[in-house]
């Protein structure tokens, strides 16, 4: 009986910390209709769950590429690998507010991005999992020392 | 250093049985992502010295530049990176096969490059670890450099390490003039951990 009240609550540990995590996860399935939205998605598009779930990830944002996204996500559906994105690519899937609005320079939120593939319990790919990383401050960093570089070689 | 790693000959062996099986796998998925017969040649295993790393890396230029990525992946005491070097020369070739219309620029190419990374690095490192049954964790990738002479991509000049024991794999697609190395790099205590590892598999 323990036990089982143990695995009640670790499961609901596992909904805390997946609402509570300051990284972005949603689940799409091969009509890439939303599935599952957590608590990052929700704050920073002003998107509820209620109002994300059964919708079709680009008909709710318009700023994704379609083909582009398509493109990179059939072949996780298809090759059932990981797909990885990152910001030199595309600087934002999700056109976000950056996390600091008063102190921060950046226009918008920089994102890396992750897709896995989901199995159903007949083995197939029918979900993916797109996870959102906030890279804000790397990319900023980054793009300072490109910057500094640059200048360095003009004055030179 | 007293006691530096070694690979028996057996040991080499198996694991270039493994990544032959792995790199099958990620052959298989290339050649369904693109509609090609992917030509596999053996992998190479060796444990190379710094200094050795950066003649091995000069030796897959030939005189042409190269654009690379490089992923790390970790688990079970594991670690190592997964580098990707593409020779510029076959971006055009890989733009017809992949669909990219358009003139290529460097964002483009970039975004090729990561297409096949994703692939290649994703598909050998899932292969490896199903063989070992180890469930690698990724990270992103990062990239090395576009357009420039390897000898730019990496200084190792850090000595955190003294050796590494590198496997290389050379990809080449029939009828295309498409040529990338795939090098998995794994750390010193990797190798101690990995040994213990094949030696289950080199019982039976």
């Amino acid at each position: 009986m323990s036990e089982q009240n143990n695995e009640l609550d670790q499961s609901h540990w596992f909904m805390d910390i997946l609402q509570t995590i300051d990284v972005g996860l949603v689940v799409l399935d091969r009509q890439y209709t939303i599935k599952l939205w957590n608590g990052f998605m929700e704050n920073h598009s002003g998107v509820r769950p209620d109002q994300a779930k059964g919708q079709c990830l680009f008909d709710l944002f318009a700023e994704i590429d379609e083909d582009w996204f398509k493109k990179k996500a059939e072949a996780v559906f298809l090759l059932n690998t990981r797909a990885f994105t990152i910001s030199e690519q595309r600087p934002y899937l999700f056109k976000f507010k950056n996390n600091y609005p008063i102190t921060g320079r950046a226009e918008f939120m920089y994102q890396n991005a992750t897709m896995i593939p989901l199995n159903s319990i007949h083995g197939e790919t029918d979900h993916i999992c797109l996870i959102i990383y906030d890279v804000t401050t790397a990319t900023m960093n980054k793009l300072d020392q490109e910057k500094a570089q640059h200048d360095k070689t003009k004055k030179a | 250093m007293s006691d530096l790693i070694q690979l028996s000959e057996d040991e080499r062996d198996c694991y270039q049985e493994i990544t032959n099986v792995a790199m099958g796998q990620a052959a298989d998925r290339l050649a369904r992502l693109l509609g090609v017969y992917v030509v596999l040649p053996i992998p190479n295993v060796n444990l190379i010295e710094i200094n050795e790393f950066k003649m091995t890396l000069k030796s897959l230029e030939g005189n042409s530049t190269v654009s690379a990525v490089c992923q790390g992946f970790i688990g079970a005491g594991i670690a190592g990176e997964a580098l990707l070097i593409f020779n510029d020369a076959s971006f055009a070739e890989i733009a017809k096969l992949l669909d990219y219309p358009g003139n290529l620029d460097q964002h483009e190419e970039l975004e090729m490059l990561m297409d096949v990374a994703n692939v290649l690095n994703g598909a050998c490192i899932q292969g490896i670890g199903e063989q070992l049954d180890i469930d690698f964790s990724q990270s992103h990738p990062v990239i090395l450099g576009q357009h420039c002479s390897i000898a730019d991509l990496l200084e190792p000049n850090q000595s955190r390490w003294q050796r590494t024991m590198a496997i290389e794999i050379n990809y080449t697609i029939e009828d295309h003039n498409i040529n990338c190395d795939l090098l998995l790099l794994f750390t010193e205590d990797s190798v101690v951990h990995m040994n213990r590892l094949i030696s289950f598999l080199m019982d039976d």
